[in-house]
């Protein structure tokens, strides 16, 4: 019987340094380094895959947003727009002169019917005149009580917005009294 | 030279830490802000491509609104004349004038000026004082302001003034006729002398220039004015609300409404104000 076979260390020794090997420091550096740059390597690609799909993307968009066809076409929609928008200002603005116009004093024969249909008997229209909303009406009685009477008469008859007389003269000559009314007249609607 | 196990740990990890700083220098963070800096355009072309998309569709209606919008804009500044020069507006008034047969003693007219229209309206000022405003609220019969409608827009304004010799009705019945005429033409002077005949008139006309003068008119031919007011005389007191046409002293006028020796304007009497004859014709 051999003394060698029963030699277990040696056989120890040898096992263990091929395991020591195997996990040696240096294979261990090896591989982590290895797998560090094969993770960096593949978050890399991704990023590169990302910035490039990014870059897709972009061009697809800005080609369909810069076509000559829709700019065209904006271009057109824009200015409707600023058509339709100057034209809200344009109609606002001549409604409110149509609603002045609407709203105007207008001179007519209903006012001087008025002026006549409430006329004392006694009293003659000398003038008529009419400016800018107020009529001034020129007339002459035999009575001092004719004025009085002939405001009252239009007071009363409402179509004028105010009716006064600053007073009256006597003309010794024609033996008549001399006035004349102011009626401030009414717009329209 | 051999190295222990912690110094080549060391060394190991400093090469890992080099690495990695490397790739994040020189790869990754500027690629990372690359494709921040992607995303954000992408984002705005991706909402430049959102409008285009939702306003590409709006064109038809925005055509249809705009179609509605000058019909109603051209409705609305129908109401207003076009410009017109002083011949022009003799057009409208010389007829009545004939009409009337009514002496044109003169007659000015202004240049056109920019003006705001006014309406005329004369406001009233109600004099306000403590103890009526007491009683009003009282009352509560509070007497609110006098007020009119104004506007800051601006027209053309001419003013035609004339003095003619007539008398009081055919002065009433052309004050109609220029009311019938439903303008933007206003009288805003006018008076009569029952002594002498004389009328001042004063009418000013607001016009504007217009998006369409479909329908507008034009001033053609030549027109001939007549009216002496041989017929009328100056009328007193007469009658000034008669129906058709009596006038004073000497001149009876047929109940066609036609005036005068001279004046007679067509069948039925009325003045055109368009349509008479070759004076104003539409468009």
């Amino acid at each position: 019987m051999k003394k060698n076979d029963m030699n277990l260390l040696e056989r120890y020794q040898e096992i263990h340094k091929e395991r020591t090997n195997r996990f040696s420091a240096s294979r261990i550096y090896i591989v982590i380094l290895a797998g560090t740059l094969l993770i960096l390597g593949a978050l890399t690609l991704q990023f590169w895959l990302t910035e490039n799909g990014l870059k897709s993307d972009i061009t697809t968009l800005r080609q369909y947003n810069e076509s000559a066809q829709v700019q065209t076409k904006m271009a057109e929609i824009a200015v409707l727009k600023e058509n339709v928008k100057s034209l809200d200002t344009m109609l606002a603005e001549v409604k409110s002169i149509n609603a002045v116009f609407d709203s105007a004093v207008r001179f007519n024969s209903y006012t001087l019917d008025v002026l006549y249909s409430t006329l004392p008997t006694n009293v003659k229209f000398t003038a008529i005149t009419y400016s800018e909303g107020v009529v001034k009406v020129d007339v002459s009685g035999t009575r001092p009580s004719d004025f009085s009477n002939y405001s009252l008469r239009l007071i009363n008859d409402a179509y004028f917005k105010t009716v006064t007389y600053s007073g009256y003269t006597f003309d010794a000559g024609a033996n008549l009294y001399n006035a004349t009314i102011e009626c401030v007249m009414k717009g329209g609607n | 030279m051999s190295l222990s196990k912690r110094e080549q740990f060391l060394l190991f990890f400093m090469g890992m830490v080099a690495i990695l700083i490397f790739f994040i220098t020189v790869f990754i963070l500027p690629m990372n802000t690359n494709i921040n800096s992607l995303r954000t355009q992408k984002s705005t072309l991706q909402s430049q491509k959102d409008i285009i998309d939702a306003t590409l569709p709006q064109a038809s209606v925005l055509k249809t609104q705009q179609v509605t919008k000058v019909a109603e804009v051209n409705a609305e500044l129908a109401k207003i004349e076009s410009p017109l020069l002083a011949s022009e507006f003799e057009r409208w008034l010389l007829p009545l004038t004939t009409k009337y047969d009514m002496r044109v003693v003169d007659a000015t007219f202004s240049e056109p000026a920019l003006s705001t229209p006014t309406g005329n309206v004369v406001l009233v000022e109600e004099p306000v004082y403590g103890l009526k405003t007491m009683i009003e609220a009282y009352t509560k019969d509070v007497t609110l302001p006098d007020s009119t409608i104004t506007s800051k827009s601006v027209l053309m304004k001419t003013n035609y003034a004339y003095t003619l010799l007539t008398n009081y009705k055919r002065f009433r019945g052309m004050l109609d006729d220029i009311a019938a005429w439903n303008t933007s033409f206003f009288v805003t002077d006018a008076s009569y002398n029952f002594a002498t005949g004389v009328v001042k008139l004063g009418i000013d006309a607001y016009t504007v220039d217009k998006i369409s003068y479909d329908g507008d008119k034009l001033y053609q031919g030549d027109y001939s004015a007549t009216g002496d007011n041989s017929s009328g005389g100056t009328l007193g007191l007469g009658g000034p609300t008669g129906s058709s046409g009596s006038t004073g002293s000497s001149g009876s006028t047929g109940s066609s409404g036609s005036t005068g020796s001279s004046g007679s304007t067509g069948s039925g009497g009325s003045v055109g104000v368009i349509d008479d004859g070759s004076t104003i014709v539409s468009k």
